[in-house]
């Protein structure tokens, strides 16, 4: 994983929005680093700042959006390049799955268009070239009687079927990384999996890199090699997915982990609910953000620039000053703990 | 959506009968009698009744309405009493003046403003955004009156473009009933023109927020083909409705432009009409367009199901 | 792969964050202009009868007169010679008049039947949404060449028709608003907790429902002179020889290719005040009108 320069690299990315009450910052000082190939877990609460960073390297953010930093995105900058420039890597080189496929399809226009018309923009072939292809697409990600779907309108579909045409639009121009953004959400259980596996075996087939965004660290558990955890606009741990689920670092992830109920979870813990709700992203807390809520506070927790990451064994990163695992601390948060009922 | 079209069939014919006997109960309610109001105050009683029976003013409200009604469903909209004309007939013979100019206005107005809406709402706040915005509200404060002699003055008059006023039929050469027709369609256009880059900017603002959107753009497709072949369609449903409504609307509210123009249309007929105090050739011809009205927007109402596809579907 | 990445640089300070574009400008100075000008029409309106200016109907100057450095004069003399400045005062007086007098009437009265018909329901509201609907049949000028049909023209036959003519639009906007309202907890729980309809209507939706329904009455206004104007461009309105702003177009209109003025100082006089109601009116909508969230 060294020498090779990252597919992607996102380096210290802000990304405000102005707003009448003040800046939102939303992604506020982030860098993370996707290989060829690889499987990268971004998971948060909504509001963490994880969709605003996906918006982000596609450079779909709203005007009033304004950001810094770097998102190298194969040696270009997606910050800084021209709108005809990105235009022509949004397809072909880094494609997006979104959350609810029920609004991310456009509701009047046919599926065969949709599919199509990334296809013939980028890659120059016909429209009935592009039509086989999007038939070849729609039986790769499931969707049965697929030239009948061509010409169906959205609402002609269910979720899950709406879903798996969301994934095959993205695959059409064979992209180099997918962005797939909370994409089981708005789908039953019973269809997430089946998405999930679709993704899976999109990308192992295709050797493609992928961002699986969620705000359930359950679901990004099994099926990715690295995790980036984010709170409040901040990235709070990150390494490898094995790693971070045995061991976390961050009181959040731990937090968070505790308070998942999930099958995929490695070990059974009491679920728990983290008390409170995430900080104005106006008035972000001057030190750890997540230190209001945090059960191992103490004063050097409100230190501005202690929630940078720290390096760890085997690339795992976290920003907690008093990180779990540390005997005293562990000591600490039972008397924090034990305080608390008293307030 | 079959319950749903009967449904506005039934409302729209309940509506069109109370409309008609509203027409029809104007010359009775009228303050003063209308008998005297028409031969004037130096008028003998004899005279005054005579008409007031040939007019049918002595019966009772619901008799004359029924008495109309008979008549109407036959086609008989009543005589002018200065023409002696058919009022149905003397209308056929003015609509097509008013359709087309109605009709060439639509076009004029739709082809203006879509653009103007689609190039504002690429760039919201963005100078082209402002112009085209504060254009539109400009456009909304020249109501004909004032914009038609002030467009005679300009391309007539001083440009030499146009003809001040007149009518060519279009059995006469295409070209010269549009060399007529254009100016007035204009003038006609330019309020319209306003309220369907408001209406149209509006709703391409709300549907560019949509979900779908980011998704196109995030499969790298240009902005304008976004604007036109994504957003366009979903936003335009409102203005499909408004532009209907405007078109009935037009029938019979050309008026001032027939006026200024002098055009042998729909307004012109009812204008002339209340200048000569013919009761009946006005009665007439607003019971013709309230129908022609109501029954253009029950067509709009139930055509706007068709066209979205998501209603569509309610209808197979 | 390594145990131990090596080379990670180390933690740094976040940085400070991108430059934000400057908060959009409100362009108040509009609004703050299209009042401006509103209040000068309405103060010309008021002080009319004492402004040091020739009576409407009186010959001021030389028929057709450009204009010249004098109050009469500064915008020029009609046809027979009279003060186009006094003139356009006076159809300022008319027209506003007719205009906030009639919008005022189909506020009141519009609203009073929205609100019945969007509170009680059942057949009142059957029977009020239907006269409505009717109404809103017949087209605007349509309605009113009708009317003018049978009436004698004057400032008080003029109002009953525009009054008319709006009450529907102020009544389906008063029955939409009471419905949203009608529907909110704080008017349930007062039901709940016996307050009779009087003061249910008058005390926990009215106050609501009136500003939203009251934000259009700017545009409305606009519409109202815009109608007034058109009549009186027919001949129809307002009779002669009292001024008004349609008909003073209308007189010159035959004369514009040689005396344009004639016709441009009401133009531009009706432009600027219905551009001004329009913009005054849509931030007042955009503030008021849209009831509750």
């Amino acid at each position: 994983m060294t020498g090779a320069p990252p597919l992607l690299q996102i380096e210290d990315l802000h990304t405000w929005i102005a707003t009448d009450a003040g800046p939102v910052r939303a992604v506020d000082g982030v860098s993370l680093e996707v290989a060829a190939g690889e499987a990268v877990g971004l998971v948060g609460e909504s509001g963490s700042g994880k969709s605003m960073l996906a918006r982000t390297v596609m450079g779909l953010l709203p005007d009033r959006a304004s950001t810094s930093g770097s998102v190298l995105f194969a040696g270009v900058d997606m910050l800084t390049v021209s709108e005809k420039a990105r235009q022509a890597l949004l397809g072909p080189k880094v494609a997006m799955v979104f959350q609810d496929a029920g609004r991310a399809l456009n509701p009047v226009v046919r599926i065969g268009r949709q599919i199509t018309e990334g296809m013939v923009r980028h890659l120059g072939i016909s429209r009935s070239e592009a039509q086989e292809r999007a038939v070849g697409l729609l039986t790769e990600v499931g969707v049965p009687d697929p030239r009948r779907r061509l010409s169906n309108y959205p609402f002609q579909l269910s979720g899950g079927m709406r879903q798996r045409i969301m994934i095959a639009i993205a695959l059409a121009c064979e992209p180099d990384l997918l962005i797939a953004d909370e994409p089981t959400t708005a789908l039953d259980v019973t269809v997430q999996r089946q998405i999930l596996d679709l993704l899976d075996r999109v990308r192992t087939s295709r050797g493609m890199g992928l961002v699986l965004i969620s705000h359930d660290l359950g679901l990004v558990a099994g099926r990715t090699d690295r995790v980036a955890v984010m709170y409040s606009g901040r990235m709070v741990e990150e390494g490898p997915t094995d790693a971070v689920f045995d061991t976390p670092r961050h009181r959040y992830t731990e937090a968070l982990l505790a308070s998942t109920p999930s099958l995929d979870t490695p070990r059974a813990r009491r679920m728990r609910v983290i008390e409170g709700s995430l900080p104005d992203p106006r008035r972000p807390p001057p030190g750890c953000r997540f230190a209001p809520r945090c059960t191992a506070r103490t004063e050097a927790c409100d230190e501005s620039g202690v929630d940078v990451l720290r390096d760890g064994v085997l690339g795992h990163r976290h920003a907690c000053v008093h990180p779990t695992g540390t005997p005293g601390a562990t000591a600490l948060t039972k008397a924090v703990a034990a305080d608390e009922t008293r307030i | 959506m079959l319950v749903f079209t009967a449904k506005r069939v039934v409302r729209a014919l309940l509506v069109i009968l109370f409309a008609t006997f509203l027409v029809v109960a104007l010359l009775s309610i009228a303050p003063g009698s209308l008998a005297v109001t028409l031969l004037g105050d130096a008028a003998t009683p004899d005279a005054v009744a005579e008409l007031e029976a040939r007019l049918g003013l002595d019966e009772p409200l619901w008799e004359q309405y029924f008495g109309w009604l008979g008549d109407a469903v036959t086609g008989d909209f009543g005589t002018s009493l200065r023409t002696r004309q058919d009022v149905l007939d003397s209308v056929l013979e003015r609509l097509p003046v008013t359709l087309e100019l109605a009709l060439l206005a639509l076009v004029i107005a739709l082809a203006v403003s879509v653009p103007m809406a689609l190039a504002a709402a690429n760039r919201p706040g963005s100078p082209i955004d402002r112009v085209s915005t504060f254009l539109a509200s400009v456009g909304l404060a020249l109501p004909a009156f004032v914009v038609a002699p002030v467009l005679v003055y300009f391309l007539s008059v001083q440009a030499g473009l146009f003809p001040v006023a007149g009518w060519e039929r279009v059995g006469e050469g295409v070209g010269a009933n549009l060399h007529h027709a254009l100016l007035p369609a204009i003038a006609v256009a330019i309020p319209e023109i306003a309220a369907f880059q408001r209406l149209l900017r509006t709703d391409l603002d709300s549907t560019l927020h949509e979900d779908f959107i980011s998704a196109a753009r995030a499969r790298g497709l240009s902005r304008s083909y976004i604007l036109w072949r994504h957003a366009l369609r979903p936003s335009s449903f409102s203005l499909v409705t408004l532009a209907g409504i405007s078109f009935g609307r037009l029938i019979g509210g050309t008026v001032i432009v027939e006026a200024v123009f002098t055009l042998p249309g729909l307004g012109s007929l009812i204008a002339g009409s209340i200048a000569s105090r013919d009761v009946i050739a006005v009665q007439g011809a607003v019971a013709f367009i309230v129908i022609a009205y109501v029954v253009i927007n029950t067509l709009v109402d139930i055509g706007y199901g068709f066209l979205d596809p998501r209603v569509r579907r309610e209808a197979v | 792969m390594s145990i131990v990445e090596p080379g990670v640089a180390p933690p740094s300070l976040p940085s400070a964050g991108p430059k934000l574009p400057a908060p959009r400008a409100r362009r108040s100075w509009l609004v703050a202009l299209c009042t401006g000008w509103l209040a000068l029409v309405v103060l010309a309106a008021l002080l009319a009868p004492v402004l040091p200016l020739a009576e409407y109907g009186v010959i001021a100057g030389p028929p057709r007169g450009k204009p010249e450095l004098s109050l009469d004069g500064l915008l020029g003399y009609d046809v027979l010679g009279r003060s186009m400045l006094s003139r356009l005062v006076s159809g300022a007086q008319a027209s506003l008049l007719v205009g906030v007098v009639s919008a005022l009437i189909a506020f009141v009265v519009g609203s009073f039947l929205g609100l019945l018909a969007g509170f009680l329901r059942g057949a009142v509201d059957t029977v009020i949404s239907f006269v409505t609907d009717t109404l809103l049949a017949f087209p605007p000028l349509v309605m009113l060449l009708a009317l003018a049909s049978v009436l004698r023209p004057s400032a008080e036959t003029l109002i009953v028709s525009l009054s008319l003519l709006m009450t529907p639009t102020f009544a389906r906007l008063a029955r939409a608003n009471t419905l949203r309202w009608a529907s909110r907890e704080f008017v349930m729980a007062a039901t709940n907790m016996g307050a009779g309809l009087p003061r249910l209507m008058g005390r926990e939706v009215l106050p609501n429902v009136l500003p939203s329904v009251a934000a259009y009455l700017p545009v409305v206004i606009a519409a109202l002179i815009v109608a007034e104007g058109s009549l009186s461009f027919l001949g129809l309105g307002i009779p002669s020889p009292t001024p008004s702003w349609g008909g003073m177009i209308s007189d010159g209109q035959d004369l514009i290719s040689r005396f344009p003025n004639l016709v441009f100082v009401p133009a531009v006089t009706i432009l600027l005040t219905v551009l001004a109601l329009n913009i005054v009116g849509d931030r007042l909508r955009i503030r008021f009108g849209e009831g509750p969230r």
